[in-house]
């Protein structure tokens, strides 16, 4: 890893992705893409279905390697990103499958999620050693915390199974808030919630922008219009657009590529 | 009335050797899914390893923290040298190596603590205990025998339930991939697992020992017994294993005590049948899928 100055000499990016490009077999899922997640906006990554939206995401999080291209984290590039640095890198996802623990609580989920501060070694949570009972107290009244702020306190002690989609989907967002990450990587968050729902989503989308830069893969266009900074639209694995959602929505070339698409269908 | 109460007790406790064996299988089954067969000649060498302290003059229980303490670091460093690199491959291969493992420890300890019968001490009485002027059968030992898996029994629990290091394995556990990308270091949770299970090995090891003869196979039946604990108890869940292990010592004491001993091998195997048929889940299964 080594430092590299902001090439714009602006503010340093949360993550910048350059020359991005990922193959699987013969086919380019994507080519060449570029985007820089300013810090402390809300950076949207929208797209027609298979235009890469899901492998670019994979890519920021580790979870698929890039065959050319480089990942910038706050100046640092990483050599090569895998899923279990993200924490340390004071990153955070959330997953389309959600990736609840079905057996454990809500609270303890969360807690899974803050766990990245705790100190305590084995031997010192066994013997319940006064210092590991204080970490292990924050820890839970962090994630309660969180799980309040998302107006979800009142499921702490039931089992994820047992809860609707759009709770589920609250705790899981709540597990990767528990971090205190600094970027934000949400995949698909609008997914099966109702419209309403998704109102109360962007609320809370814009609010987190301004405690964290968040990256946010989506298809729901009026979501991603109302809450981004800064929107990237792929089509076919190659960015085809770039800027404020005003920029974006006359587009000519996203017009044709994408909401073309929509009209026409 | 007599034989009942003195068939129950005599149950009770075998179960209990029984139930602190499963927990070493289940432990290790719930977040690998590899059934350790080396389990037995691990508890084995361990036992051995607190006779060699007795013997050369030190007390009872220095031999019991040593078994323990050795158990602890015999079941990290089994999954360290040997798990570790087959962790990305089925489970069967890690399955295999634990057999490989069984027929190792067996010789190794055949050849470095000898190949014959040792009498080990019991920490307590073997006398029955006298209740109301007739001597019934539970003894001392027994009773320790009893606390003592109790004892393990608990305190997993408030590990599991109440640590943060708990919480972590069981994450680790129940959804790996998740646990990493949430930070935790999933590695270092099985190395505790089978630390962890090693340790509670040990002591089943100890606590059949204990005033009888020790060899480098005499753990072996326990294998099978154990095995049929945690199958009925569902293979996944520790408060399952002590249950089916007290399950299946009362049932066998009684086939013992009132059909006779030579039917306990076969009424195992029926149990075993009996459960696989009606619920092949365990008696404490809970309904999920969790690796297809």
């Amino acid at each position: 890893m080594s430092s590299t100055p902001s090439a714009e000499g602006g503010p340093v990016p949360a993550l910048e992705l350059s020359d991005v490009t990922v193959r699987f077999g013969g086919i380019t899922a994507l080519s060449e893409v570029g985007l820089a997640v300013r810090p402390g906006s809300v950076h949207g990554v929208i797209g027609p279905n298979g235009a890469g939206k899901t492998t670019l995401f994979n890519v920021a999080c580790g979870f698929v390697t890039p065959d050319t291209g480089r990942i910038v984290r706050e100046g640092t590039v990483l050599d090569k990103l895998a899923p279990h640095q993200l924490a340390g890198l004071s990153m955070a996802r959330t997953l389309q499958g959600l990736g609840l623990f079905d057996r454990i609580t809500v609270l303890d989920n969360v807690v899974v999620g803050a766990d990245r501060h705790a100190r305590s070694g084995f031997l010192g949570s066994l013997l319940a050693l006064p210092r590991a009972g204080r970490e292990e107290k924050a820890l839970r009244e962090r994630a309660r915390a969180v799980l309040a702020e998302l107006h979800i306190e009142q499921y702490a002690d039931r089992y994820p199974t047992s809860l609707p989609y759009p709770v589920r989907k609250r705790v899981a967002l709540a597990r990767a808030l528990a971090a205190e990450p600094t970027l934000l990587l949400l995949d698909e968050p609008a997914s099966g919630l109702s419209s309403a729902e998704m109102d109360e989503l962007g609320d809370l989308v814009t609010s987190l922008g301004s405690r964290m830069s968040v990256m946010l893969v989506e298809h729901h266009m009026d979501l991603v219009m109302r809450v981004c900074d800064e929107i990237t639209v792929l089509d076919f694995g190659k960015v085809i657009a770039h800027g404020t959602p005003d920029e974006v929505r006359n587009d000519p070339a996203v017009l044709a590529a994408y909401l073309g698409d929509e009209v026409t269908h | 009335m007599q034989q009942l109460v003195n068939t129950a007790l005599g149950g009770l406790t075998l179960g209990a050797v029984y139930a602190a064996f499963a927990l070493a299988l289940v432990l290790i089954f719930r977040s690998t899914r590899i059934v350790n067969f080396a389990q037995a000649p691990m508890a084995m060498v361990t036992t051995f390893i607190a006779l060699t302290l007795i013997d050369a003059g030190y007390s009872y229980w220095i031999g019991f923290a040593a078994a323990l303490l050795s158990g602890l670091v015999l079941g990290a460093v089994i999954e360290r040298v040997i798990i570790r690199p087959v962790e990305d491959k089925p489970e069967i291969n890690a399955v295999i190596l634990t057999l490989g493992l069984f027929i190792t420890l067996h010789a190794l300890a055949a050849v470095i603590f000898g190949n014959r019968f040792r009498s080990f001490p019991a920490p307590f009485g073997l006398r029955g205990l006298e209740v109301g002027g007739t001597t019934i059968r539970l003894t001392t030992s027994g009773i320790f025998t009893i606390a003592a898996v109790a004892t393990v029994m608990v305190l997993l629990l408030l590990l599991f339930r109440y640590t943060d290091v708990g919480l972590r394995m069981r994450a680790s556990a129940y959804n790996p991939e998740v646990a990493r990308l949430l930070g935790v270091r999933v590695g270092r949770m099985l190395t505790l697992g089978w630390a962890l299970a090693a340790v509670v090995g040990s002591l089943s090891g100890l606590l059949i020992a204990s005033g009888g003869l020790v060899h480098p196979g005499y753990m072996d039946s326990i294998v099978v017994y154990g095995f049929v604990a945690a199958v009925l108890g569902g293979l996944e869940s520790p408060v399952g294993a002590v249950v089916g292990g007290l399950t299946l010592g009362l049932s066998l004491s009684f086939v013992s005590g009132y059909l006779g001993s030579e039917l306990v091998a076969l009424a195992a195997l029926l149990i075993l049948m009996l459960v696989l048929t009606l619920k092949p889940g365990g008696l404490f299964a809970v309904a999920s899928a969790r690796r297809v």
